[in-house]
């Protein structure tokens, strides 16, 4: 099985930001790219090459789901996996997401010390 | 190891906690302010709900949001789930729901029950604060300098406008687009006012023209205290010259005052010098203690100030840890088990390359003649412990500053900002054994202002001088932070860019092509526009660095041989 290394996390907040940096670089260990808006995730999915996508679904401009279906469009990001973080939990809203294509779900707020465990069970139920 | 990693992961949260609890100092009674003018007494009911333009109530809603989605994270779930609920409320208004006024009153209470839920503030331990520490260093100012507040280099730059004349500030905006600004505009200066309060801008640029109760724009600014507790760059755009509006604007400290028709490169270059402070990468310390828990403390008030420290307990790996970490400032314990920090700081300056790195001794040694004999075995400078986390922070950071100052002047073009030729061309060598090593994808770029001679024919060196700060402006704001970028001749630039493949090096110069062909310069009343052309190559296919430099030049010949405005993809000649 490929190892989850390299994570793109798309998220306008800068203190969500600094927190998720922690969070996967230092506890979880992955290289992290992080972009404030689905544009700028556009053009870094290019150079950055991502082995999974992080998104917030709330973002000014591209949402998330905008963001996902451009990334997908992109040559090589088709099978990459992403996930999507909201704070709005809602059954049926996991289910339109998960329908659109997204591999997990995670809920905000996040627990800074075990995010790094929750992507890496998405990461493994996809792969494994 | 493990362990290592999750406590230095609590220690860097514990401190973002800290932060967050004090910008709640100021951020909530803000969301109080907001709520109040939409729903206090001398409010009208019903607050405007119309999701249109940046309405008062939507400023509300996403202030909310913010709130909502970051208090949780940083531990104050109470708080997290009030803005939620509270957002919730708003949202539904903005979405056409007419509110009762016993609705808005609710939360309005709501808003001001906020502040109740924020846990009480743990302070960070002062070691020893009482303690007057005796330094060599001459004596820190009070404030410290600009890296303390550094704004991270992902972070847009915001521009607030004010301007009325409408095609001025679509240009402005794309023009700044360009270069990865945000440009936020208003056609009133009342309503930029009052954006400011809720979220304030890193640079402010006003059309001096705004009249009201007889004043103009800049008397306005002197007599409202938006601007003063702003503390954000201003500059200033004028019809005509006028001395004494020129006055008035130095007076309220005005960074630059710019004469329609705008020079908009000109006005970039500007703003570019006034943020570069802000956007400085973080200082990073090496600490060597063997103390580890001194070590991280000092670690974690350096990184609260905005750099980036590491810390060490034990020695044996230094050199290594140094090449990895690339150290602009040593913090050195004294008295260790096993080796001094004398013995230390000499093995450190055997290299070459750590000749001129500061190296600051830590030591609760008093006496001045040790501490003298202590510099002269390579150290630069003694810290007497215990010490204050301030004055920890102030002299370190200035140290740093220096150090940087210098060492900006050693390898940067004075013009550009970029490397010089030697250093880039260093780079591209190390960055070149990097890919073989690593196997990684590798792409060497350069790039060329088409036909700049007849430029600088034409409009003057300054003219020149000009397009090229333009090109290296684009290019510092399109290129990753890992990419390095230099001047590597008179109007030759060159890139490297690890990681990257070929099409993806190719599409990234194609759009810096685009953008720059887009911008309009302006000389002798004249606006005219410049391209350039590129050639890019990829390491894989080249056996040394210099083939692969003297190819990206080839590239670049046949982009200029090809009509120019173009960008080449280097083919390998195969002898034979």
């Amino acid at each position: 099985m490929r190892t989850l290394q390299k994570i793109l996390y798309v998220e306008d907040e800068p203190d969500i930001q600094a927190v998720a940096r922690v969070a996967l670089e230092m506890v979880g260990g992955f290289t992290l790219e992080i972009c404030s808006s689905g544009q700028e995730a556009l053009e870094s999915a290019k150079v950055f090459h991502p082995d999974l996508i992080l998104l917030d679904v709330m973002m000014p401009g591209m949402d998330g789901l905008t963001t996902m279906r451009k990334l997908r469009d992109q040559p090589g990001m088709a099978a990459v996996p992403m996930v999507f973080m909201t704070a709005k939990v809602q059954p049926e809203e996991v289910q339109e997401y998960l329908a659109q294509g997204a591999k997990g779900v995670i809920a905000k707020p996040f627990d800074p010390m075990k995010l790094s465990e929750e992507v890496r069970a998405i990461w493994e139920q996809d792969h494994g | 190891m493990a362990e290592d990693r999750t406590a230095a992961a609590e220690d860097q949260l514990r401190a973002l906690r800290e932060m967050f609890r004090q910008r709640l100092d100021t951020d909530i009674p803000e969301l109080e302010r907001l709520a109040d003018m939409l729903f206090g007494p001398e409010a009208p009911h019903p607050p405007d709900t119309t999701d249109t333009g940046d309405t008062k109530l939507k400023k509300l809603n996403q202030a909310l949001h913010k709130l909502a989605g970051s208090a949780g994270t940083f531990g104050c779930p109470e708080l997290g789930a009030a803005a939620r609920d509270l957002e919730i409320r708003v949202q539904r208004w903005l979405e056409g729901e007419h509110p009762e006024s016993s609705e808005t009153r609710a939360v309005h209470a709501g808003v001001h029950a906020l502040r109740g839920l924020v846990p009480t503030m743990q302070t960070v331990s002062e070691t020893a604060s009482e303690a007057a520490p005796k330094s060599l260093l001459a004596k820190a100012p009070d404030s410290l300098p600009a890296n303390t507040a550094s704004k991270r280099q992902e972070e847009p730059v915001e521009i607030c406008l004010v301007e009325d004349d409408q095609e001025l500030a679509d240009n402005l905006k794309r023009a700044f687009g360009h270069f990865g600004y945000r440009v936020d505009h208003y056609e009133r200066l009342p309503d930029a006012a009052e954006a400011m309060l809720h979220s304030p801008p890193d640079v402010l640029i006003l059309d001096v023209t705004f009249h009201a109760d007889g004043l103009n724009t800049i008397e306005q600014v002197a007599l409202s205290p938006v601007y003063h507790d702003l503390h954000c760059p201003l500059i200033f755009l004028a019809d005509q010259d006028d001395f004494e509006i020129r006055v008035q604007a130095a007076r309220v400290g005005a960074e630059g005052f710019f004469l329609k028709p705008l020079d908009i490169p000109k006005l970039i270059d500007r703003v570019e010098l006034t943020v570069k402070h802000l956007q400085t990468f973080p200082y990073r310390l090496l600490i060597v203690d063997d103390d580890e828990d001194l070590a991280d403390h000092y670690a974690l008030v350096l990184r609260g100030a905005g750099m980036e420290a590491k810390a060490l307990s034990t020695p044996k790996r230094i050199l290594e840890i140094m090449e990895e970490f690339q150290p602009e400032l040593v913090l050195m314990d004294v008295a260790m088990p096993g080796y001094s920090g004398m013995d230390l700081a000499r093995v450190i300056r055997m290299h070459e390359q750590w000749t001129s790195l500061p190296i600051v001794y830590l030591s609760a040694e008093t006496d001045r003649d040790r501490q003298l004999s202590a510099l002269s075995s390579g150290g630069d400078d003694f810290l007497t412990k215990p010490i204050a986390d301030h004055h920890l922070v102030a002299a370190v950071s200035v140290r740093a500053a220096r150090m940087r100052q210098l060492n900006d002047l050693m390898v940067k073009d004075s013009l550009t900002g970029l490397l010089k030729h030697s250093r880039i061309k260093e780079l591209i060598a190390v960055e070149f054994a990097r890919a073989k090593r690593d196997q990684t994808p590798l792409c060497v770029a350069m790039l060329d202002i088409d036909l700049f001679k007849n430029l600088n024919d034409t409009y003057g060196h300054t003219v020149g001088d000009q397009v090229i700060k333009a090109l290296a402006h684009l290019l510092k704001q399109r290129l990753r932070k890992t990419d390095a970028i230099g001047r590597y001749g008179g109007e030759e630039f060159a890139a490297v860019l690890p990681r990257c493949e070929a099409d993806s090096a190719l599409e990234l110069l194609n759009d810096i092509r685009e953008r720059f062909k887009d911008i309009r310069f302006t000389a002798d009343d004249q606006v005219f526009s410049v391209t350039l052309s590129a050639g890019v190559v990829t390491a894989a296919r080249y056996p040394d660095a210099s083939d692969l430099l003297a190819a990206a030049d080839e590239a670049l010949y046949e982009a200029k041989r090809g009509g120019r405005d173009r960008v080449c993809l280097g083919q390998l000649h195969v002898k034979g």
